[in-house]
C-alpha cells in the first residue's frame, strides 16, 4: 500500500471512458426510443433512459474517484500480481459460464451419436437429467476453481464442496418449483 | 340416392373424425414456453396461468409460464417472433397489441403475419367510468361539468385509449386531461381515490358499479355495456373508433395447421368451460368467454393492424 500508487486515477479514467462509450455510443446504437419520448402528445420514457442514467453515475464514480480520490491514502499497488489475478477470475468465470451453456446439449450430442432420431437439447431443458448437466458442471467447475485459485492448489476437498454447493442449490431453486428453470435452461 | 347420401355422411364422418384425431394426437415435442405480456399477479396473467395449469392436468402438455411484459405487449411480440413454431412456444397479449399497438411502432418492424394467431379468450367490458361521488349520472353530465370549466382528468391505460379519450373529447367540445397510468388496476384506483376524475376501465369495475361506487358513463364498446346497457357507446357520443378487442393467444408464424389447432382447441374447450377455473375467472372478471381461432382470428389480427392507420391518422390531427 501506497499513496504513491496511481491505481484511483487508473480506475477513475477506465470508468471515465466506458462510461462515456456506453452513454454516447452503445446506448444510441442499441435503443430505439432515446431518453424520452413524445408519442401523440404524451411524453413517456425512452428506452434509453435507464441505461444512460447508469452510465452516468459510471461517469461521476470515475471523475470522483479521479478528482477526490486520486491521492488517497492506502491504495493498492496495480502490478502483475493483481491484474493477473484478476484477469485469472475473469477466465475462470468466463470458461465456467461457457461450460455451464453448453455441458447440457454437448451431452445430448453424445447421446445422438448412433441414435436414429436425434434429440434436441432445448425439448429436454426441462427434463431430468438433461436439465442439470450445464448447472452442475458450470457450478461445479466455477466453485472449484475459484476456491482452488484461492488456495493454490487443487484439492479434492474443493470438488466435494464445490458438488455438494451445487447439489444445495438445485435442491433449493429447481426441485421445490414446477416453473422454474435453472441457467442457462431459460435461454435455450 | 341414398347410398350417394350414406356415402356422403359416412365420408363426412370420417373427415370430422379424422381432424378431431390429428387434434387430440397432437402432443407438444417438449415443453411449451408460455410468454405472458402482462404483470405477474394480475387478472390476465392469472387467466394464462390457470388455462396453462388446466391445460397441463388435462392433457399432459407442460407449460413454462414467464413473464415478458412493457410496451403493451410489443416486448412479448418482439420475444416471440423468433421462438421455433412448432408449438413449443406462444404468447399471451391482447389483440391491441397486434394492431394499434404494432401499426403505431413501424420501427419495430411487427406485424401480425410475424404471427399464427391461436384463439382469443375473452373480451373486454370496456367503459368509461366515473365515481359516484363525482355527482354526475350520465356522460352527458360529465360534459356539462367540462364545459362548466372543470378540469377532467381521464385515466387511460394504453396510447390507443389515450387517441380515443383525445378524439372523444374534440367530438365533445371539450378538452380532457388525459394521464396515462400503467393497467387498468391502476385507472380504477385512481378513479376512487380521488386523482382522476374517470377513466377506462375494462370489466374491472363491474363491483364497483354494482355496489353503487362507480358509474359506467358510457361504453367504449361499438356495443352497450351488458351492466349498463343504457350508457353511449363510443358511436352515439361522435367517434367513430372504438376500443373493442380480446385476449389473445398467438405463435411465432407459419406454425404447422396440426399444432395450432390442437392448441387453438384445447384452449377454446378450456375457457368456455365455466366449471373450470380458466373458465370461471373469465366468466366472473370477464363477462365470459369470447372465442374466436383460425382463419377467422387471423382476418381479425390484420383487421384490427389496418383500422389502427385510420385511428392514428385521425388523432394525429
Amino acid at each position: 500500500m501506497s499513496s504513491e500508487s496511481r491505481s484511483n486515477l487508473i480506475l477513475g479514467i477506465c470508468f471515465i471512458l466506458f462510461s462515456l462509450l456506453l452513454i454516447f455510443v452503445w446506448i444510441p446504437l442499441d435503443t430505439d426510443s432515446g431518453i424520452l419520448e413524445r408519442v401523440r402528445r404524451q411524453v413517456t420514457i425512452g428506452d434509453a433512459l435507464a441505461p444512460t442514467l447508469a452510465g452516468v453515475f459510471l461517469l461521476l464514480g470515475g471523475i470522483i474517484l479521479v478528482v477526490a480520490e486520486r491521492n488517497a491514502a492506502d491504495q493498492p499497488e496495480i502490478d502483475t500480481v493483481n491484474l493477473g489475478f484478476v484477469a485469472m477470475v475473469i477466465v475462470m468465470l468466463a470458461i465456467s459460464v461457457l461450460v455451464m451453456r453448453y455441458a447440457g446439449p454437448a451431452a445430448v450430442a453424445l447421446a445422438n451419436i448412433g441414435r436414429e432420431t436425434p434429440l434436441e437439447y432445448r425439448l429436454l431443458r426441462d427434463t431430468a437429467p438433461w436439465k442439470y448437466t450445464g448447472f452442475f458442471f458450470g457450478g461445479t467447475l466455477m466453485i472449484a476453481g475459484l476456491i482452488s485459485m484461492i488456495e493454490g492448489r487443487v484439492t479434492i476437498k474443493s470438488i466435494l464442496i464445490a458438488i455438494a454447493a451445487v447439489v444445495a442449490m438445485i435442491a433449493v431453486y429447481d426441485l421445490p418449483f414446477d416453473d422454474l428453470l435453472l441457467p442457462p435452461n431459460g435461454d435455450v | 340416392m341414398k347410398r350417394i347420401v350414406k356415402t356422403a355422411i359416412a365420408m363426412f364422418a370420417a373427415a370430422v373424425m379424422s381432424t378431431g384425431a390429428i387434434a387430440a394426437d397432437w402432443m407438444p415435442p417438449g415443453p411449451i414456453k408460455l410468454m405472458i405480456a402482462f404483470r405477474a399477479g394480475g387478472g390476465a396473467d392469472t387467466q394464462a396461468r390457470l388455462i396453462a395449469e388446466e391445460l397441463e392436468n388435462k392433457l399432459g402438455w407442460k407449460f413454462i409460464p414467464e413473464q415478458v411484459t412493457g410496451k403493451g405487449g410489443m416486448n412479448m411480440a418482439a420475444a416471440l417472433k423468433d421462438m421455433p413454431n412448432d408449438g413449443t412456444a406462444i404468447g399471451m397479449a391482447v389483440t391491441e397489441t397486434f394492431g394499434y399497438n404494432m401499426a403505431a411502432a413501424p420501427k419495430s418492424g411487427l406485424t401480425p403475419e410475424d404471427f399464427t394467431g391461436l384463439a382469443t379468450t375473452a373480451g373486454f367490458q370496456m367503459g368509461i367510468v366515473a365515481p359516484t361521488s363525482k355527482g354526475w349520472t350520465t356522460f352527458d353530465d360529465m360534459i356539462q361539468a367540462a364545459k362548466g370549466g372543470e378540469d377532467i382528468r381521464f385515466g387511460v391505460m394504453s396510447p390507443r385509449l389515450a387517441d380515443l379519450a383525445y378524439l372523444l373529447g374534440k367530438a365533445q367540445g371539450v378538452d380532457f386531461n388525459i394521464v396515462t397510468v400503467r393497467g387498468g388496476k391502476a385507472v380504477m384506483d385512481g378513479v376512487n381515490a380521488g386523482d382522476l376524475d374517470v377513466g377506462f376501465m375494462a370489466g374491472i369495475q363491474a363491483k364497483g358499479v354494482e355496489a353503487g361506487d362507480l358509474v359506467n358513463l358510457a361504453s367504449a364498446l361499438s356495443e352497450p355495456l351488458v351492466q349498463t346497457p343504457d350508457a353511449p357507446t363510443l358511436a352515439d357520443l361522435g367517434v367513430e373508433f372504438n376500443s373493442d378487442g380480446h385476449f389473445v393467444f398467438v405463435a411465432p408464424a407459419g406454425m404447422p395447421a396440426e399444432a395450432r389447432d390442437a392448441i387453438a382447441a384445447a384452449i377454446a374447450e378450456i375457457v368456455s368451460d365455466e366449471n373450470s377455473k380458466a373458465g370461471g375467472l373469465i366468466k366472473n372478471a370477464f363477462g365470459g368467454s369470447s372465442v374466436v381461432t383460425g382463419e377467422e382470428l387471423t382476418v381479425l389480427l390484420s383487421q384490427s393492424y389496418q383500422d389502427a392507420g385510420k385511428l392514428l391518422d385521425a388523432a394525429s390531427e
